[in-house]
């Protein structure tokens, strides 16, 4: 049995890399030309604007080679390029700008291009340093020219060791430990060459108030990024983190030094597969768009409802189809047969979304009596009311959504458990026992029954696909805060993360289920497992 | 002594069995009538419903086909005001229903959210459309969307799934990985969410999708079944007399293992005919203005009072999707007879 498992668990794997590749290949397809999703956003509710797009581009990594990049860029490329970029006098201006954005990270690399530049590139190496002595607090040491290249000079000479990471670390412990106004003053000048271990403290289980402080200190070195408030409780400080850490994870490859190693396993990590791969390793799916929190939070909060709806739904199906299909089963031929086949038959077609649409009209007080509420999870003012009473408020405002999304696993399942028991019901064995004179439920119970519900149980792992397409519909219909609505809601506006995540997240899932369901019928059924993976080979 | 004709040891043809299976059970009967009226309906939705006359004299001008060709002279008018502007010896053959599937008149003589009628028998839709004219031509919409996402999977799944079962091996081992990936993303959820990322532009983007996405489930059953036919002793006398490997695929392999594509692929209509309405319901389907039924039950749904909009393309899909079903279940029967007395 164990190497069963492992062997299912192992051919996981491909499976599991195959997810990660369709889902690439969705992000290829996504919102392709901004100028063509502005005129057609123009017609649609929720249109995007360029800026969605941009987002989205930046987010994913769409100006990174897709699987190999033979020119990984880090901050030394960037500024070697940006200084050869201010010989070209129509570039020079934008190059200037990049510099300075660049800020206290470009030091190490701009200062030593002081000396053996002339001309135009010299000059505008100074402006460009010129605007980073703004940017940390230093301009009123630069009165002209002359002065400048001396003050460079000198103060590389002063602070050369202070731009390495372990001086770096050091002032970030000093920071992290008390609020020291000497480290901030020495991270101050550091500027963007503090990123790295600023961000990197922030995972280190800081209290409210060191957290803060890191914050403030980034927030003053990027000028702008989320905050946090004196007042904010835990999980708006999380939400914040997470923010800062995403924002890192897209710009990190601005300000940091590959370093000689990282050059060689950038050809593979800094292309958008990987990035993509790591992100999904990760589970950091970043932050909607819709409503600037971390994708993960929101999931953690909608999950559970669709979980709840789901299992719900399922237990109803099951819990009905099951004596459904046995009694038709052993009362094959009778009309009570008869109209159960062709009732559930009839059930299988109805559109799930016609079907809550007629009911939320018809018994949601809408054109008809008020039997059930209209929509939500709660009832209004429910806060108040006792524990009990809660309950069956929630319960109140799930009847109709599990109803909607079991009926159809209902009418297949009470089909196949009919012809599960009707291929037993016809086997020597059962004919045996009948003969051996045991009783007719001694026969049906221990003989038939037990076999006849294998094949009806196994399908339980690909109920999970079927309930997580329904919640989309149900939810909208209904109302109900959980998965679906908000991928619906996603979906319209444009909300990629999201989006992204849920259908990895769905795909892993559903792997994970009819892994399960496989590993419940191998060890209920001792021939699957002892024949080879591929069922096909084993026919 | 007995004469052995070569024709008693032909099995009966295909149309043949299929009419057996029609009389063991006459819903099947019912239900290919249904679908031969849906297709008439899909393919005539011009003549059925339409802005303009089929035949029209005008002026002593006589149109031909203004429903469907564009005449530069008729390009402001309807029906309605073609009727109202007759003058002596002029005559018009118009469609049964009056009314083209975007034909919309807020504020006019057509009013939105008019209830059935003499003049608008399913009556209008939120834009003042007729719901009769639109249900006709959705029906176009939807069963092209079915047939051609169907035809365009079965012929992926039975060329991936032909040449892996054929072929084995590395094919085979590719294909199954395929296949796992794509049955780990749950079907509709996901072309919900490709529609979502692409944004629904055409309806044909619309099929390719529902066709890249579905193909998983014909491949496998056919996978198995040429894995169950290669092995069988005829394939293994075609090799011997010496026909190429081609030969022995399309001629003796593919046609005995094609059996129940068809059964899934009838399934298949009526599941991607809800799927397209589904996402039109959604708003994530065919794009607007594209008539479809499901589009028409998003109305039903934000206008409440409108029963008319639930309740005429329920039926109408809701039929479509029976018809499909028992129409399925007839194959299934007659491809293999052992399994009616499971259903």
């Amino acid at each position: 049995m164990s190497s069963f498992v492992w062997r299912r668990l192992w051919s996981m794997v491909p499976t599991l890399v195959g997810i990660t590749i369709v889902t690439f290949i969705l992000i290829q397809l996504a919102p392709g030309d901004p100028v063509t999703i502005e005129l057609e956003g123009g017609m649609r509710a929720g249109s995007v604007s360029a800026r969605v797009v941009e987002d989205f581009r930046h987010a994913f990594f769409l100006d990174l080679p897709l699987l190999v990049n033979l020119h990984p860029m880090d901050v030394e490329q960037r500024v070697d390029r940006r200084v050869a970029d201010l010989g070209h006098s129509r570039r020079r201006a934008e190059a200037i700008t990049r510099l300075q954005g660049i800020g206290g990270a470009a030091l190490p690399y701009l200062i030593p291009r002081i000396e053996g530049t002339d001309g135009d590139i010299h000059d505008g190496v100074m402006h460009a340093l010129a605007g980073i002595a703004e940017r940390i607090g230093m301009e009123s040491e630069l009165a002209s020219a002359s002065q400048a290249e001396v003050f460079w000079r000198e103060y590389w000479d002063v602070y050369r060791l202070d731009y390495t990471p372990g001086r770096a670390h050091r002032l970030v412990r000093r920071l992290v430990r008390r609020d020291d106004p000497l480290a901030r003053a020495e991270l101050r000048r550091l500027d963007t060459y503090a990123y790295t271990p600023l961000i990197e403290a922030l995972d280190q289980g800081l209290d409210a108030e060191q957290t803060t402080r890191i914050i403030t200190m980034l927030r003053q070195v990027r000028r702008s990024g989320p905050t946090v408030n004196a007042d904010d409780d835990e999980s708006a400080r999380a939400d914040t983190v997470s923010a800062w850490q995403e924002w890192w994870r897209r710009e990190r490859s601005r300000y940091e030094p590959l370093g000689r190693a990282g050059r060689i396993t950038a050809v593979v990590t800094e292309t958008q597969y990987a990035k993509w791969l790591g992100r999904v390793a990760t589970l950091s799916f970043g932050v909607s768009q819709r409503d600037g929190r971390p994708i993960m939070a929101k999931l953690a909060e909608k999950l559970p409802v669709t979980i709840l709806l789901s299992i719900l739904s399922v237990l109803m199906a099951y819990g009905l189809a099951i004596p459904l299909g046995l009694r038709s089963a052993l009362r094959r031929g009778a009309w009570s047969d008869r109209v159960t086949t062709l009732v559930l038959f009839f059930i299988y077609s109805l559109p799930v979304f016609w079907t809550a649409t007629v009911l939320i009209q018809g018994v949601c007080g809408v054109s008809g009596p008020a039997i059930f509420p209209l929509g939500g999870l709660v009832s209004d003012g429910a806060e108040q009311w006792s524990w009990w009473r809660r309950g069956l408020d929630l319960a109140h405002h799930l009847v109709l959504p599990v109803v909607c999304l079991s009926y159809v696993s209902l009418a297949v399942l009470s089909r196949y458990q009919r012809g599960a028991m009707l291929e037993v019901l016809a086997q020597d064995y059962v004919r045996t026992a009948r003969a051996k004179g045991l009783s007719r439920f001694r026969v049906i119970v221990h003989h038939a029954l037990r076999n006849a519900l294998l094949p009806v149980v196994t399908l339980l792992g690909l109920q999970l696909p079927y309930m997580i397409s329904g919640a989309v519909i149900v939810e909208r219909i209904f109302n109900i805060p959980g998965m679906g609505l908000e991928t619906f809601e996603a979906i319209r506006s444009h909300d990629y993360n999201w989006i992204m995540a849920v259908v990895t997240l769905t795909g892993v899932l559903t792997m994970l289920g009819i892994l399960a369901s496989d590993i419940v019928y191998a060890w209920l059924d001792p021939r699957v497992r002892l024949d080879g993976l591929d069922e096909g080979e084993a026919t | 002594m007995t004469i052995l004709h070569r024709e008693w040891l032909r099995p009966p043809s295909w149309l043949r069995r299929f009419g057996q299976g029609l009389r063991r059970r006459r819903e099947g009967g019912v239900a290919l009538v249904t679908v031969a009226l849906m297709a008439l309906v899909a393919v005539g939705a011009d003549f059925l419903a339409a802005e303009r006359p089929i035949l029209l004299e005008r002026d002593g001008r006589l149109y031909l086909l203004a429903n469907v060709f564009d005449y530069d002279e008729l390009r402001d008018l309807d029906n309605g005001s073609i009727c109202g502007e007759m003058r002596e010896g002029d005559w018009a053959l118009l469609p049964p229903v009056p009314y083209g599937p975007f034909q919309s008149r807020v504020g006019g003589w057509v009013q939105p959210l008019e209830p059935p009628d003499r003049d608008h028998l399913a009556g209008t839709d939120d834009r003042g459309r007729d719901v009769l004219a639109r249900l006709i031509h959705g029906t176009r919409v939807s069963l092209s969307v079915g047939f051609v996402a169907v035809f365009l999977y079965a012929m992926l799944g039975v060329l991936l799934g032909g040449s892996a079962g054929y072929y084995g091996g590395g094919i085979d081992h590719a294909v199954n990985r395929c296949i796992e990936v794509m049955m780990a993303f749950p079907a509709f959820f996901f072309i919900l969410t490709v529609q979502g990322l692409m944004g629904s532009t055409t309806v044909i983007q619309l099929v390719v999708v529902i066709g890249l996405t579905r193909w998983t489930d014909v491949a496998r059953l056919v996978r198995a079944e040429v894995l169950r036919v290669r092995a069988m002793d005829y394939v293994l006398a075609a090799r011997a007399v010496g026909l190429t490997e081609w030969r022995i695929l399309t001629d003796h392999v593919l046609p005995n293992s094609l059996g129940p594509v068809w059964v899934t692929c009838t399934f298949g209509v009526a599941a991607a005919v809800l799927t397209e309405s589904a996402l039109s319901f959604l708003g994530f389907g065919t794009p607007p203005p594209t008539p479809s039924w499901g589009e028409l039950l998003t109305q039903a749904y934000e206008n409440p009072q409108a029963w008319w909009l639930t309740l005429f393309p329920g039926v109408v899909l809701f039929s479509t999707v029976t018809a499909f079903n028992v129409l399925g279940e007839v194959i299934r029967d007659m491809i293999d007879p052992r399994l009616p007395q499971v259903t």
